[in-house]
């Protein structure tokens, strides 16, 4: 059970350094069914983050080991393009793309019934085009709009944003430099019509208080993104 | 909530309660509430008491009863040729596993066949349909139609792809190898 604790009345008022209120997110646009060639795709705008997201799958898995003699595996690989930032990033896995891809993986895995397809293996591919702060949730975000557009049958959309702590001030969706100059990153993902947390992460300190605040205000921040999502697959396949 | 047929619906979207409906295809039981599976819209079959989604997505190939699949002959047995489906006929998307089906000798034509060599070699790529399923390991297939049968004949001899010469002929245009098989009316050269 989530407590709501209020701290303070910092909401709403415009203070961040992007202008935005502290319960904010930055703009948000998604689009599905973007690549021809992929079984499911989505394409993600969220601030100055650029995702794409391919999926292929479900389809048998040649590495043995990602077998599962009752349920699909899930295989997921986030890569940063060397472009995504100021600083030419060097191109291949690197421990923080290895780690994102786990926990992309681990978070996608409550919605998907895997049991369908067992011995099988579903590959997501997120590409980061460009990169500004809050990048695991925005890929998370897009693969599960690719995972609808692929057919693959999901109990709920998951949703992922990030709350930390800037200035002493619990904030929603930190951006880039609000990351680097911040106490504190909480990145959650949810299954928005269940309230079950898939995901979720601490970097930094705060409080208890403090942190039952940004898990509340994360929450509420994907609750938000969770009706864009839906909005993409309207758009995309009509009402 | 109850939802109409036809209406547009996302995972996680909830159609009625168990009380009212039998899940069915692409919903599924959530402790007494039926929900979707799939971004589709919703067909309910109020005689029976069924509902079900239809996907507007592209679904996963999924092999059922008289689906037509693709194939290639991997064993000829005396009583069974063993058949590699690769993928289902007009979909692009991959199957999940490869399977191996079976078509007894009784199934691979119209009319008597003495033996089912006279109908495929192994090698051949040929159009299939299912005709029973029992899990994912027993797969009963037939070629018995005239569009079902050897899309692609291999020369035994030689292993080139082989030309039709006669109705249920093929001929070798590499090593001259004249042989029997069921060609689908799709046969392509």
């Amino acid at each position: 059970m989530i407590t709501i604790i209020t701290l303070g009345t910092n909401i709403g008022a415009k203070s961040r350094e992007d202008g935005r209120a502290f319960d904010e997110l930055r703009n948000l646009k998604i689009e599905a069914g973007v690549l021809e060639r992929a079984d499911g795709s989505a394409y993600l705008e969220f601030g100055g983050n650029k995702v794409l997201v391919a999926v292929y799958g479900p389809k048998e898995s040649f590495i043995r080991r990602f077998q599962r003699p009752d349920r699909a595996y899930i295989r997921c690989r986030y890569n940063m393009a060397p472009f995504s930032v100021d600083d030419r990033k060097r191109p291949g896995p690197d421990r923080r793309s290895i780690e994102i891809s786990k926990i992309t993986a681990e978070a996608l895995q409550p919605a998907v019934i895997l049991e369908k397809y067992p011995r099988s293996v579903i590959e997501i591919f997120i590409e980061v085009l460009e990169a500004e702060g809050g990048t695991r949730c925005a890929g998370i975000t897009a693969a599960s709009v690719a995972l609808a557009d692929a057919g693959i049958p999901m109990k709920d959309m998951v949703v992922a944003c990030a709350a930390g702590k800037v200035d002493g001030q619990v904030v929603l969706d930190l951006s880039e430099v609000e990351d680097k100059d911040g106490q504190a990153d909480v990145p959650v993902a949810i299954l928005p019509r269940s309230g079950e947390v898939t995901l979720l992460q601490s970097d930094g300190n705060l409080t208890t208080a403090e942190f039952e605040k940004a898990l509340d205000l994360a929450i509420k921040g994907c609750n938000q993104i969770s009706e864009v999502q839906k909005e993409a697959l309207k758009k995309r396949y009509g009402e | 909530m109850k939802a109409k047929s036809g209406d547009f619906v996302l995972p996680g979207d909830i159609l009625g309660v168990s009380e009212q409906f039998i899940p069915a295809e692409w919903t599924y039981d959530d402790e007494g509430e039926i929900k979707s599976l799939v971004v589709g819209v919703v067909s309910r079959d109020d005689k029976n008491k069924r509902i079900s989604v239809v996907p507007q997505t592209d679904s996963p190939a999924e092999l059922k009863n008289d689906t037509h699949i693709m194939g290639q002959i991997m064993e000829v047995r005396g009583q069974r040729a063993l058949v590699k489906i690769d993928s289902i006929k007009g979909n692009r998307r991959k199957l999940q596993v490869s399977f191996v089906g079976g078509i007894h000798v009784s199934q691979a034509k119209k009319g008597y066949l003495s033996k089912l060599t006279d109908a495929f070699h192994i090698g051949d790529i040929i159009e299939a349909k299912i005709t029973k399923m029992i899990g994912l390991d027993s797969i009963d297939l037939k070629t018995s139609q005239n569009e079902l049968g050897v899309i692609k004949a291999m020369c035994t001899r030689c292993r080139h792809f082989m030309k039709q010469t006669g109705k249920n002929d093929v001929t070798c245009p590499h090593c001259d190898n004249r042989e029997k098989r069921k060609l689908s009316s799709n046969y392509q050269v």
